[in-house]
């Protein structure tokens, strides 16, 4: 087989990623093509700055129980991923790379992008913020969000709950849901 | 088998408003089949199919009643316009992947399903290729095109666990006036801008859309067409053969080279269906005896551009029709 030989999420966890429960693993387990719905509840801040942010980099409105699709599309290494929250989608792209030697996922929204740890969570992973660059240049760090990932297994759903702040500490977005694999 | 061929059908056909879904409905409605066609236009689809298919926009508007023998399903969002950026990505795994969910989830709902699932794939599933001659034993290759048909082959393979025939049909280039690839390439040839595309080794596994038709009908009755079947010519050919015999057959010289790299700046990663094509053999085809009308590249081209009236032997062919 010639396609990707591991996911990007078993290529960052190594052997932790044998670990984890079977929903968060076939979430981040996609070799091609990956469809997940579900549903999704959004609150946005309400700060001027949150406002903006939101804005810039397209971020759905609030409301709850919003229908969710989920396409992962991994090739050449890296994985496109596109959530649809009630029509409104965004996309990011995850990369593998190496930060300090430790391994780390590069997501990227646009011209911004942040470095994020993976950890091991009851049931489930965590995700934190430890590099931020825009327009390839390193952003200092008392400008990088503050963020609060978690996915987990519960009913043999993927849940996922990403809470995120302004370095301020002004809400920025906080998106949970669950989603199960349309393949 | 021959009777079974020959019944009746009911066929329910995804993407029938496309350029192969087109040929088909008319090849199936011509049997004497009955078409239930699948589209989101269904204005688009009677200006297109006529009035002699059902059309219906919402598989759940199909009654659980209506007895259905066969699925087709060819839906998919054209892969070499526009560029592949993210969104259209997603776009081309929507069309593809998510619609072929779409039908399986709604045949596991169904209490009488079909005995088949002919559904379209590509021989993208290959990548890039080489010399070498690729059957349907050869893994898949690498890039969007692969990975985009292997998920597709992988949701319709899920319903063989429904108890149906799947067979995935890996389509090359389909050769026909209406569309594809040769419908594009028809203006430039006929100004003389016919064009040898990179260095011009690279393979054009093709198939006349006559014969991808013709596969199609047969994998709806033939149990023997199961798993994937390559829907190519038994004679692929190198591009720049391909240009030459598309100039003989207009009688227009070809002299152009598109040099790869400028293609490749414009096309991004699409310029790989242009320069990267694999050569596809026939394997299964062949061996379950499927006999190709076009099997040869000039021959094909002839008999879709030029007119009955000037073809070799046509004052002879009159002559003997006004004698006898």
């Amino acid at each position: 087989m010639t396609l990707t030989a591991q996911p990007l999420f078993q290529q960052t966890l190594g052997r932790l990623f044998h670990l984890l429960p079977r929903p968060v693993k076939d979430q981040h387990g996609a070799l091609d093509i990956l469809l997940s719905r579900g549903r999704c509840d959004i609150e946005r801040g309400l700060s001027w700055s949150a406002r903006l942010v939101g804005w810039l980099f397209k971020f759905p409105p609030a409301g709850r129980d919003f229908p969710t699709l989920v396409t992962v599309i991994a090739e050449r290494g890296r994985e496109i991923w596109h959530r649809d929250f009630g029509g409104r989608g965004i996309f990011t792209v995850l990369e593998p790379a190496r930060k300090n030697g430790a391994p780390v996922i590069v997501e990227r929204f646009g011209v911004v992008c942040f470095d994020l740890a993976v950890g091991e969570a009851p049931d489930g992973i965590s995700l934190s913020v430890v590099g931020m660059r825009a327009l390839g240049l390193a952003v200092p760090r008392w400008l990088w969000p503050r963020l609060r990932a978690v996915e987990r297994a519960e009913a043999q759903r993927f849940h996922f709950d990403i809470d995120i702040d302004l370095s301020w500490g002004a809400k920025l977005i906080h998106y949970r849901g669950w989603v199960v694999p349309a393949t | 088998m021959a009777r079974k061929l020959l019944e009746r059908r009911t066929v329910l056909v995804a993407g029938a408003t496309g350029f192969i879904g087109r040929a088909l409905v008319r090849r199936l409605i011509e049997r004497g089949d009955r078409v239930i066609a699948l589209t989101r236009d269904p204005v688009k689809a009677h200006m297109i199919l006529g009035t002699a298919p059902i059309v219906t926009t919402r598989l759940s508007d199909l009654p659980a009643s209506l007895p259905i023998d066969a699925v087709v399903n060819l839906a998919g969002a054209p892969m070499i316009a526009p560029p592949w950026t993210k969104e259209r990505k997603r776009q081309l795994v929507e069309s593809r992947v998510g619609i072929t969910r779409m039908l399986v989830d709604w045949l596991a709902g169904r209490s009488q399903r079909p005995e088949a699932l002919v559904n379209a794939s590509a021989i993208g599933w290959y990548g890039a290729g080489g010399d070498e001659a690729l059957d349907e034993n050869a893994p898949a290759g690498q890039g969007f095109a692969a990975v985009l048909c292997r998920a597709w082959e992988r949701e319709a393979a899920s319903a063989t666990a429904l108890g149906l025939r799947v067979c995935r049909l890996r389509l090359g280039l389909v050769l026909g006036r209406e569309g594809g690839m040769l419908k594009s390439l028809l203006p430039g040839h006929r100004l003389g801008l016919g064009a040898v595309i990179g260095d011009g080794r690279q393979w054009l596994s093709w198939i006349h859309r006559d014969d991808a038709v013709e596969l199609i009908v047969r994998a709806i009755a033939d149990p023997l067409f199961s798993g994937a079947i390559n829907a190519t010519a038994p004679a692929p050919i190198r591009q720049a053969d391909f240009a030459r015999a598309l100039g003989r057959v207009l009688h227009r010289p070809v002299w152009l080279r598109l040099p790869a790299a400028p293609l490749r700046a414009v096309l991004g990663e699409r310029a790989s269906l242009l320069l990267e094509g694999p050569r596809v053999l026939p394997r299964r085809a062949l061996e379950i005896g499927f006999a190709f009308r076009c099997p040869e590249i000039e021959p094909a081209l002839r008999d879709l551009l030029v007119p009955e009236a000037h073809r070799p032997g046509a004052t002879v062919r009159l002559l003997d029709d006004l004698l006898t």
